[in-house]
């Protein structure tokens, strides 16, 4: 996983000038007064990965997530404005910049390569930054809005999406089945077949011996033995001229089976037409209701607004009237809740209108059917073409009825009103059976035409009854396989939720508790709201006094809430972050007393020890108290992050900074200001190692304590290592430094003083030799009187790498 | 945590590999579904579409 190198701001919000941070993955506690702009660190970071500053991200300030605010107002208009990271992982290495080209801001970043944009992309729903502003966001927000938080971050979005596209497809299967009537017209059929072969046939076996049965009069010398032979023989009959009559009986009974394929599909649609039109009443009735679909963009807008610290008075962000803004608040979630239930009403509208459309389209197919067929324009074939043509108006109209818009028309038809006369089926029907008698009457004597008839009429009827069955059976395994499918799918969601929130929930109470030991909330978990077999929002539940409660904004205090959100916001790290193993912390401990400021430090570093840790805090004393408790540990450093003019935010320097500095000068030869350099450098060193091995000075009062000269310090550290066993060791390096010509001329860092390059390269030789005495090359941490070996009597560095026999 | 978190994609990718091996479901159905789920086209029409022409195909194959 990745953690930061260094970053580097240039012109970015509060800093001007440049901020570094060395960090080489190491975590940062940064104390910053209220002002001094700590918080651009953050910032550059949101920026860096998300293209945006959520709190600068409004109308207000731009439409552009807050760009025009990134740039430090002081930089001149060709000055750059970026934010420089390198990672552990120097492929992702990048600097991203603001540019101002032609009026335009234009935002350019070094590195574009895939794997870089990739990073980014995957890191853009990690948790990375906590405000104070933010910590209560998932705690206080609404059972929806916390399912749809956590459903986004863990995909469970796709999941349910994909659920709904099962379940619909389910419901779909089963009214099908149910409007296709297969019984009915499978029996119609049979009663063709039995007409014209006098007995039921329940299988090819059975049919073929029928068939057989039948044609031996004519003593073909054929014997069928499969239903594919009955073509061949068919195909000897067609010869005759008389056969004309044949194909039309077979039009004509073709025609009858669809008519009464019609009449069930004609019944459905009513029956569906009816569900579509009380759907159209019941969102119709309020249409303006309806038209505030189009409102939700702008309200779910109002909601950020006000949830964000863009609004800082009591008034609405609209109007600007005075409306307590909790209130305002309230109404809007309301609102948007109201503005929910009516997307659900119109999309179950569309559902039902959609139904309509597509047995409209059934029927359509039927009726082409009829009219494809060559016989469908004989003269004598008037009433079919009449009543097609009364069916293709009745669908124009049924159609019409479907294309009303909802937001201009106050009704539609009702289910009366568009009823079809089914008389004019009955009429096609017995118009058909006549036109069958009659044609019968005309083959009738003609023995090879009457076989013929038979054979033909019942091979139609007997092939459609087939293809019905099958159908029906397609359908019906359709239907099992995709219930299975579907309820697998249910299950899978359902167990892999739970163990998600069963491990989550256990996560967010360990951490609360860790804060708040023995405080009577315990057993946070996060449950589940359903209807309707459907996951509708997400809630948090806890035993507060030894009861049921929630929700937790009833029960608890702000800092326990604030507490709350740290908790989810820490589980969220270990969960969700995997390309990321840093986060930052900015100002969060605001409403926190000194025992949970406290037990925040110990448990950040307890259990997020691996995690490269940010730290930004105006609070004096907890920074003192954290510290502290970072003093020495080489995964760790301390800064202090101030403001002036000609800067802008910035930090103090550390020995890293400085050391990067001299060195650098001593490779390029050049010696301006290098003594002074030098010179602070062994300054800040041996403050460290007097704090770490316990070097007493002379007490001077306030300020004072912090001008300590290296001289008087090299003093005392010889004074102190003369009394240890080791002190050949140091010894010849500190009488060097003490006697150095940098040193004599103490009496000011702007003395006249002017050394050479040589006498610079020397003294720094000396300084660094002194540093290796101190500090471990291993750990990078001081030999200190915390890892003082009492049995080898021995002061250590945390590593214990670096020792010295020492008195105590 | 005790468990790693499985994402929303990890799950769905587990179902659908595995889908064809459900007892008592339609082989050509399940791998129909696969393929519209790896290619990221698993939607109520596309899904109504295949379903359609599974039962087509079906019943013209017995014809």
């Amino acid at each position: 996983m990745i953690k930061i190198k260094s970053l580097h701001m240039k012109g970015f919000r509060g800093v001007k000038e440049e901020l570094s941070l060395e960090l080489n993955s190491k975590s940062v506690l940064l104390f910053g007064d209220n002002g001094t702009g700590k918080s651009s660190i953050t910032d550059a970071i949101e920026w860096f990965y998300k293209d945006l500053v959520d709190h600068l991200s409004n109308e207000e300030i731009d439409r552009k997530g807050g760009l025009t605010a990134l740039r430090n107002i002081f930089i001149a208009d060709a000055e750059k404005c970026s934010v420089e990271i390198d990672f552990i992982d120097n492929n992702l290495n990048s600097q991203k910049s603001v540019i101002l080209k032609k009026s335009n801001l234009e935002v350019e970043n070094s590195n574009n390569s895939e794997a870089f944009n990739e990073y980014i992309e995957s890191s853009k729903n990690e948790n990375l930054t906590l405000k104070y502003g933010d910590l209560t966001d998932f705690v206080l927000s609404t059972k929806k809005e916390k399912l749809d938080s956590l459903s986004k971050v863990i995909g469970f979005t796709k999941i349910s999406d994909i659920r709904s596209v099962m379940k619909r497809a389910v419901g779909e299967i089963k009214k099908s089945l149910k409007s296709r009537n297969y019984e009915n017209e499978i029996s119609q059929r049979e009663g063709q077949i039995m007409e014209s072969l006098n007995e039921r046939v329940v299988s090819d076996e059975q049919y073929i011996n029928k068939i057989n049965e039948i044609i031996k009069p004519l003593k073909l010398d054929i014997v069928l033995t499969k239903i594919e032979d009955i073509n061949n023989l068919l195909s000897l009959f067609r010869k005759s001229d008389d056969s004309v009559v044949i194909e039309q009986r077979a039009y004509y009974n073709d025609v009858i089976s669809k008519t009464n394929d019609l009449q069930n599909r004609i019944n459905n649609l009513l029956n569906l037409y009816e569900h579509y039109y009380q759907s159209f009443r019941k969102i119709g009735q309020d249409v303006e209701f309806l038209k505030k679909i189009a409102l939700g963009k702008l309200w779910t807008e109002g909601q950020n607004v006000l949830k964000g610290s863009i609004m800082e008075k009591d008034e609405c962000p609209l109007c600007f009237q005075p409306k307590s803004r909790e209130e305002l608040k309230k109404e809007i979630e309301l609102r948007l809740a109201t503005l929910d239930s009516i997307e659900k009403q119109k999309s179950r509208f569309d559902d039902a209108k959609k139904t309509v459309q597509h047995i409209l389209d059934e029927i359509k197919n039927i009726i082409t059917g009829i009219q494809s067929d060559k016989y469908f324009k004989l003269e004598e074939n008037k009433t079919i073409r009449d009543f097609v043509k009364s069916i293709t108006e009745y669908i124009t109209m049924v159609s019409q009825e479907l294309g009303v818009d909802i937001l201009k028309e106050q009704r539609i038809k009702t289910k009366d009103e568009i009823k079809f006369d089914m008389a004019k089926l009955n009429k096609i029907s017995i118009f058909c059976q006549k036109r069958n008698v009659f044609l019968a009457s005309q083959i009738k004597g003609a023995k090879m035409l009457e076989v013929q008839d038979k054979i033909t009429l019942s091979r139609q009827a007997y092939l459609e009854i087939k293809r019905l069955k099958r159908e029906k059976e397609i359908l019906e395994k359709q239907k099992q396989s995709m219930e299975i499918i579907y309820n697998a799918f249910v299950q899978k969601q359902k167990e892999e939720l739970e163990a998600f929130i069963n491990s989550y929930s256990k996560e967010i109470n360990d951490y609360y508790q860790y804060m708040h030991p023995g405080e009577k909330v315990e057993n946070i978990e996060i449950k589940t709201t359903e209807k309707n077999d459907e996951l509708t929002g997400m809630t948090l539940e806890f035993i507060f006094f030894d009861k049921s409660a929630s929700p937790p904004q009833k029960y608890l205090s702000e800092s326990h809430l604030n507490s709350l959100g740290i908790a989810f916001f820490l589980t969220s790290v270990k969960a969700f972050n995997e390309e990321n193993q840093f986060f930052i912390l900015d100002d969060i401990i605001s409403s926190f007393d000194s025992n949970h400021r406290k037990r925040l430090s110990s448990l950040l570093l307890a259990k997020f020890s691996d995690y490269q840790v940010f730290i930004l805090t105006h609070e004096r004393n907890w920074f003192d108290y954290m510290k502290n408790i970072v003093r020495g540990k080489a995964d760790w450093m301390v800064n202090v992050v101030n403001w002036n003019e000609s800067k802008g935010t910035h930090l103090n320097e550390t020995l890293v900074d400085l050391k990067r500095i001299i060195e650098q000068r001593l490779v390029d030869n050049d010696k301006t200001g290098l003594g002074n350099l030098m010179r602070k450098y062994l300054e800040k060193l041996l403050k460290g190692i007097s704090e770490e091995i316990e070097v007493y000075v002379k007490y001077h009062s306030n300020e004072s304590n912090e001008n300590r000269m290296s001289n008087e310090l090299l003093s005392e550290l010889k004074s102190k290592t003369n009394k240890q066993p080791s002190k050949d060791i140091f010894e010849p390096i500190i009488k060097k430094i003490i006697s150095s010509v940098f040193i004599v001329n103490k009496d000011s860092h702007n003395s006249s003083f002017d050394p050479s390059i040589g006498d610079c390269r020397s003294f720094w030789e000396d300084v660094v030799n002194l540093e290796k005495l101190f500090y471990c090359e291993e750990c990078n941490t001081a030999v200190s009187r915390r890892y003082y070996d009492k049995v080898e009597k021995q002061i250590r560095s945390e590593c214990g790498h670096l020792k010295y026999d020492w008195n105590n | 945590m005790d468990k790693p978190v499985k994402s929303g994609k990890e799950i769905l990718d587990e179902f659908f590999n595995n889908i064809p091996d459900i007892p008592n479901v339609d082989k050509e159905l399940a791998a129909e579904m696969k393929k519209l789920y790896e290619e990221d086209k698993l939607t109520n029409t596309n899904l109504s579409n295949k379903l359609a022409s599974l039962i087509e195909e079906k019943s013209n194959d017995k014809n």
